[in-house]
């Protein structure tokens, strides 16, 4: 009912900025903030991009509104799917400059990560988002959906286009070349 | 991939979701999987490990202003109603699937049916598409169609007749938006019909005054059209003005003025005739019983004289054996003009006679508060009134 409930306030947000109320886009922003975030913060690796991405993310769905059409799809699957493309496009020109494998991780003592900074001083989270950041785009996004952000095979599948069996099959890939990249980086 | 590794990525899945939905620990999935320990016990800890990250959260500096600089953002942002959607891989598959339908139901038929089909659906949509502008008002999507039609209409109308015809028509048209405006209670939307409707008076007006291509008769049937239709519209006018508020009402009084000056001026041109090649009917007995309104004279000057043709019965053939008059376009007959709404029976070919004529400057200069211009607006013009001077007294 709780669901129900908050699945039909989002609804009403979305009508809302449909017809042009930024407030109402607003309150959806604060509502996906975090998980975008963190999607975004595990692809790139770094805090202040993160936040420039997350905001470019909502910025990219503010003007794509007109187009969304549910069709049973959440909300958050579309809004995955732009934070995707953002960082595609982030990477896209990054490319010359900086090789992936240099993408720097959080730092524990980087000026803008504020409560963010209480969670990855933990050695572990850093590792992870530094290993993360190295593997391939199609496993990046399997692990933070599946793992950091708790999403089922179905709705893995809807955001990356692919089968549900195609993404247990990249799941088990991602997970294995994760592990090595861990026990080459701890070794 | 190996029999095995599929196996294990079955394994792998069905041990996560233990964990994650099942409320089970990695050793109970583990001690389930023996065989698959080894590999299993390092992805399963990873995973734990990965979980963990879940709660982190955006910066609280970002977090506590993202709401309101998106705001600005979306202000120096406006949506772009072409920009491409980033996101709209559902749309895209719709689209997609839609294509497919479409493919599926065309293949085998010949490509001249499929161009058929398609002139065919674009003609409809088109030809719905100009139907439903008809309906449409100022302020109204459609509206720019619906006066764009018009402006190629006129544009076609080569011949003067015609266009002062349609030129009548369209002044109509502005008429009958301004009363739906006014049912919708839009008269903020007023300005721009009844900005066209004057023009259109005034356009037509001019093609009857000036027009070379039309002929004297063309002018006065025309004239004469116009004058019902003017009678007609100070009706409406006047109505229109006790259902707007005074801030309106000042277009409105324009707007009569401006009938007023068109109709001194169609009857100048109704009442200038030139001897008709067609021989007019002399009457000689009084107009039957019902036959009260001819054209767009009111009754009262239609006064039945000793000198006009007597008519043999009901069906009104003149003594005489002379030829019919010409039929007047039947819009003549429809509407009285305003306040002379008698009803009309018979719709008779008559028409005054030269020597039944009243004096222009007498028609416009009534000796009363009739149907004149001088009349003040919304004041319906009085029934009786007596006939123009040189006109036989009014029969018993």
């Amino acid at each position: 009912m709780l669901q129900d409930r908050t699945i039909h306030r989002e609804y009403q947000l979305i009508e809302q900025a449909l017809s042009g109320n930024a407030q109402a886009f607003a309150d959806l922003y604060l509502r996906y903030l975090d998980p975008i975030y963190r999607y975004i913060f595990f692809r790139v690796g770094e805090a202040s991009d993160a936040e420039d991405l997350t905001e470019q993310t909502f910025l990219k769905a503010w003007e794509a509104l007109p187009g969304y059409r549910n069709y049973g799809n959440p909300f958050s699957s579309w809004l995955y799917r732009i934070a995707h493309n953002t960082v595609v496009d982030y990477h896209r020109r990054r490319k010359a400059a900086v090789p992936m494998s240099e993408v720097r991780p959080p730092e524990a003592n980087d000026q803008a990560v504020g409560l963010l900074k209480q969670v990855i001083e933990s050695e572990e989270v850093a590792a992870l988002a530094e290993a993360v950041a190295k593997l391939p785009p199609d496993q990046q996004q399997v692990i933070i959906l599946r793992f950091i952000e708790g999403l089922e095979h179905a709705e893995v599948a809807r955001i990356l286009e692919k089968s549900v069996g195609a993404c247990r099959m990249l799941q088990y890939r991602a997970l294995t070349t994760l592990y090595q990249l861990m026990i080459s980086t701890q070794g | 991939m190996t029999e095995k590794q599929l196996r294990f990525v079955d394994i792998l899945d069905d041990c996560l979701d233990a964990t994650r939905h099942r409320g089970a620990s990695p050793e109970e999935c583990l001690a389930l999987y023996p065989g698959y320990r080894d590999e299993l016990q390092p992805l399963l800890s990873l995973a734990t490990r990965l979980e963990s990250a879940a709660g982190l959260q955006a910066p609280e500096g970002f977090r506590r202003i993202a709401s309101a600089r998106m705001i600005n953002l979306i202000a120096a942002h406006p949506r772009q109603p072409s920009q491409a959607c980033p996101g709209s891989s559902w749309i895209q598959q719709q689209a997609g699937g839609w294509r497919s339908v479409w493919r599926h139901a065309i293949r085998g038929l010949p490509s001249w049916l499929i161009a058929g089909l398609l002139v065919v659906v674009a003609l409809a949509s088109a030809a719905g598409l100009v139907s439903a502008s008809g309906h449409s008002l100022p302020g109204d999507a459609l509206y720019l169609l619906k006066t764009a039609i018009e402006q190629l209409q006129l544009f076609a109308s080569t011949l003067g007749a015609a266009e002062a015809d349609l030129r009548l028509d369209l002044a109509n048209r502005r008429m009958d938006e301004l009363s739906a405006l006014i049912g919708q209670n839009r008269p903020g939307d007023m300005q721009q019909p009844l900005l066209e409707y004057q023009t259109q008076l005034e356009a037509g007006l001019a093609l009857l005054e000036q027009d070379g291509r039309l002929s004297q008769r063309q002018r006065v049937e025309l004239a004469n059209a116009m004058l019902n239709e003017l009678a007609l519209h100070e009706t409406l006018l006047n109505r229109f003005m006790s259902q707007v508020t005074a801030q309106y009402q000042l277009a409105m009084q324009e707007t009569l003025a401006a009938v007023h000056r068109t109709r001194l001026r169609a009857l100048r041109i109704a009442r200038s005739r030139t001897p008709s090649p067609v021989v007019t009917p002399q009457f000689t007995t009084a107009i039957p019983a019902g036959n009260t309104t001819v054209g767009p004279y009111p009754s009262q000057f239609i006064t039945p004289g000793p000198e006009r043709t007597p008519f043999e019965g009901p069906d009104r053939t003149p003594h005489t054996g002379q030829p019919d008059p010409p039929q007047m376009p039947t819009h003549w007959y429809g509407e009285s003009p305003s306040g002379w709404h008698t009803p009309q029976t018979t719709p008779g070919p008559y028409r005054p006679s030269e020597t039944q004529s009243a004096p222009v400057d007498r028609w416009l200069s009534p000796p009363g508060p009739v149907d004149s211009p001088e009349s003040p607006p919304g004041e319906p013009p009085v029934r009786e009134r007596p006939g123009p001077p040189g006109w036989p007294p009014r029969g018993p």
